[in-house]
């Protein structure tokens, strides 16, 4: 033991400010206990009196934390943890998954807890792409954590309930009742886990695929320049499908949301559907729905080969719905102007 | 021979290093003549001192021992000790409190001196022994580590000093702890990086597998027998189950190396934090104009109504969570008063760099002081559960970016001012709080 290899070995690490130090130390606690005891002292410091469940199993790690009523899963690892293990059961099941994902770092030695942040669900799924993953746990980055315990009580204190959809990791259901998307960023390239991984959703260049045929070709001036968002559509034996699922369907589709360009392009977006086959006729009885805030618009196919809808920004959600008789309808997850 | 003749200790002029004539005269009876230290004679005093009840041989190994806790000592100081303000002589008590004396006080009823010797050591029950040498000594073995390396993953350990170190805002994270937290791909890259000795990098990797593979079990094990989390160590029975066809000593090495090499990467990302916040500073440079892109303009008040409403939220933040922390850091005023004028200096609206000149400090120590960054962060929060409940801001509710956004405007705009020659809200709340004697 030399000098110099002290001096390049180091072994004392100084605590980051956003550490959480325990004020009661418990010497036999297991991690999520720790965790629990931090979260606790930092509400209790901040004045926050925000409800902490489950009441009677909080230290329970397989159980998720309800934290002012959102679900969170919290995974713990070693304070200088790089990769965090997520067990996969809770995302097994859509309706039961977590709302956000939670990291914490425990240094149970020393007491002391870091949250280096939160992933939505969808950033989940988004990560579980290309995440090394086992049949009952994958591993992500400690680096993918960001936004530390503030962006988590920024989560669950401000936003509304339908803005952290649960998103499981299982196949996509028929109709998804996701939460928001910002359109220009799906536009801009930023297309999200559930658009990517669950619908298929890639962006092509305007004018090369995404409108298909004459009718449907949408003015040079409007509609001819950037990207539009391409979903593949199929009409499965018992549901309009969406993404991978489609691609085995007989009767094969296409859904493409445009915006305009120039001056139109914050002001304007076109939806079209159209067949796969260029020209094809689209199954008669197909409609394509479309609601914005209290406005709603439903085009019904009958020996046409598309379907379109010019939207006008204002204000509210958009809903895009896929129905044809004897399906169940397919809808995408809402879209929402950006400012 | 000095290193098993000379005594590193703390005494009452502070440390020194204290030669001891009955070591000399043990090592010169024994006829050693070597001049360096080696784990050969280190071994040698060990057995000297289990074939009889003679303190002598642990007298010379109790030298040999303070010269690397003193420099392990050193090397703390060197990288740590003015920015966390650590005391040499109160890390010194912990380490280096071996007077030389023949005798330990021993915990009998009523408390008594005994000699110290290795039989003595060998009875001792679970209390902690005093001097830190003796609780090193007790528990050493030398089939597992050398006496030096021992030493340091003692000291690593011992938990007074952690408990200080932890108070001056620094954690001392074990070989062990490291190699379980870090995966196999940390661990490939720190090996191809830093790696040596005779280990490939696919070997590295597979043998940290494997101590992976046994920690839980084992600190499981542990947890349940001392009804303790922390203080676990590979046993030689651990290591040899790790390794089977090799003496357990090098198992040790090789996983210290790899600990070794981790920390040499590790180190280096995790001191970024203690430089400053140069995120904070960005994010000042692009505060103006934020709130345009966050507020609901159908709904948005004018321009200085919604100034008023942020700014009302935010002072209601401040008034909530900053008198406690103001008051906790005014306790440390009077011992020392240039943490109260850097305090004054930030009201004022001085730079941290501007502070760190005038407190004669690194613009490190005055941002460790400060924890702007984290104090703003925690205010923008609250304000931004408040902010949200009104029409301009309730857009902000429908998705975590619109959120983070409004988060993030918040955060800047309490530590930027919002015209040049104006002080910002959180420097003017301190302004205004803070008390002068």
């Amino acid at each position: 033991m030399t000098d110099s290899s002290l001096d390049q070995g180091l072994e004392a690490f100084a605590i980051p400010t956003e550490a959480i130090v325990l004020a009661d130390q418990r010497p036999d606690a297991q991690p999520r206990t720790l965790v629990v005891a931090a979260l606790r002292q930092e509400l209790q410091r901040r004045r926050l009196a925000l409800p902490l469940g489950p009441e009677t199993d909080l230290d329970n790690p397989e159980r998720l934390l309800l934290l002012n009523r959102v679900a969170v899963q919290i995974v713990t690892a070693g304070l200088l943890a790089d990769q965090i293990a997520i067990p996969l059961p809770p995302w097994q099941e859509a309706s039961q998954a977590p709302q956000l994902l939670a990291a914490a770092l425990v240094d149970d030695d020393n007491q002391v807890v870091i949250l280096p942040g939160v992933l939505t669900a969808q950033e989940v799924i988004s990560a579980a792409a290309s995440a090394v993953t086992s049949a009952s746990e994958m591993h992500l980055d400690t680096s993918l954590f960001q936004g530390g315990l503030d962006r988590l009580l920024t989560y669950v204190m401000v936003l509304q309930p339908e803005a952290l959809p649960r998103v499981g990791l299982a196949p996509a259901p028929p109709s998804l009742a996701v939460g928001i998307s910002e359109l220009r960023d799906l536009l801009a390239g930023r297309i999200d886990g559930i658009w990517s991984n669950l619908l298929g959703a890639s962006l092509q260049p305007l004018g090369a695929a995404a409108f298909r045929g004459a009718v449907t070709t949408p003015p040079a001036d409007t509609f001819g320049a950037g990207l539009s968002l391409q979903i593949p559509l199929g009409l499965g034996p018992d549901a309009v499908l969406a993404g991978d699922s489609a691609a085995s369907c007989v009767e094969r589709l296409q859904l493409s949301v445009a915006p305009g360009s120039g001056e139109a392009e914050s002001q304007s977006l076109r939806v079209v559907v159209a067949s796969c086959l260029q020209g094809d006729l689209l199954p008669d009885g197909l409609a394509l729905r479309v609601s914005q805030g209290d406005h709603s618009h439903r085009i019904v196919a009958s020996a046409t080969s598309s379907l379109h809808l010019d939207l006008q920004q204002r204000d509210g959600l958009i809903t895009i719905a896929i129905e044809f008789p004897g399906l169940r309808t397919l809808e995408l997850p809402s879209l929402l102007w950006r400012r | 021979m000095e290193a098993y003749t000379q005594l590193r200790t703390l005494g009452a002029a502070g440390l020194r290093l204290k030669p001891l004539p009955q070591a000399a005269a043990y090592v010169q009876q024994q006829g050693i003549e070597a001049e360096a230290p080696s784990p050969g004679l280190d071994l040698d005093f060990w057995e000297q001192s289990q074939a009889r009840p003679d303190p002598l041989p642990l007298l010379c190994l109790r030298c040999r021992l303070s010269d690397p806790l003193h420099q392990w000592l050193q090397a703390l100081l060197r990288r740590h000790g003015q920015q966390h303000e650590l005391e040499p002589t109160a890390i010194a008590a912990y380490l280096l409190d071996d007077d030389g004396s023949l005798q330990i006080p021993w915990p009998t009823e009523p408390p008594s001196r005994q000699s110290f010797t290795h039989a003595l050591l060998a009875s001792a029950g679970p209390a902690p022994l005093h001097p830190f040498s003796a609780e090193v000594l007790r528990s050493w073995d030398p089939r597992c580590s050398s006496l030096p390396n021992w030493g340091r993953e003692r000291a690593q350990s011992h938990p007074p000093l952690k408990a200080y170190l932890r108070d001056s805002g620094l954690l001392l994270i074990t070989d062990w702890a490291l190699l379980a937290d870090s995966s196999p791909k940390r661990v490939a890259e720190v090996w191809e990086s830093f790696g040596g000795g005779s280990l490939s990098t696919a070997q590295a990797v597979a043998l940290h597998g494997r101590y992976r593979e046994l920690y839980r079990t084992a600190k499981a094990a542990h947890r349940q027998a001392t009804g303790r989390i922390s203080g676990w160590r590979p046993d030689s029975t651990f290591l040899l189950s790790l390794a089977p066809d090799q003496p357990v000593t090098e198992t040790r090495q090789q996983l210290e190396a790899i600990a070794r090499a981790i920390r040499l990467l590790q180190s280096g990302q995790w001191q970024r934090s203690e430089v400053g916040d140069p995120d904070l500073e960005l994010d000042r440079r692009q505060a103006a104009g934020q709130f345009d892109a966050v507020s609901n303009d159908a709904e948005a008040p004018d321009g200085e109504q919604l100034r008023a409403q942020i700014d009302a939220a935010l002072q209601r933040a401040m008034d909530q969570l900053l008198p406690a922390e103001l008051a906790a850091e005014q306790k440390r005023f009077s011992k020392a008063p240039e943490k109260q004028r850097a305090w004054q200096l930030y009201g004022e609206g001085l730079s941290q760099r501007e502070i760190a000149a005038r407190c004669d400090h690194k613009q490190a120590w005055v941002s460790k002081q400060l924890d702007e960054k984290r104090r703003a962060t925690a205010i923008a929060t609250a304000a931004a559960a408040e902010l949200v409940r009104l029409p301009a801001f309730h857009s902000c509710t429908a998705s975590p970016q619109a959120a983070t956004r409004l988060h993030e405007a918040l955060r800047n705009h309490l530590v930027e001012p919002e015209q040049e020659g104006c002080v910002a809200p959180l420097r003017l709340w301190i302004q205004q709080n803070l008390q002068t004697p």
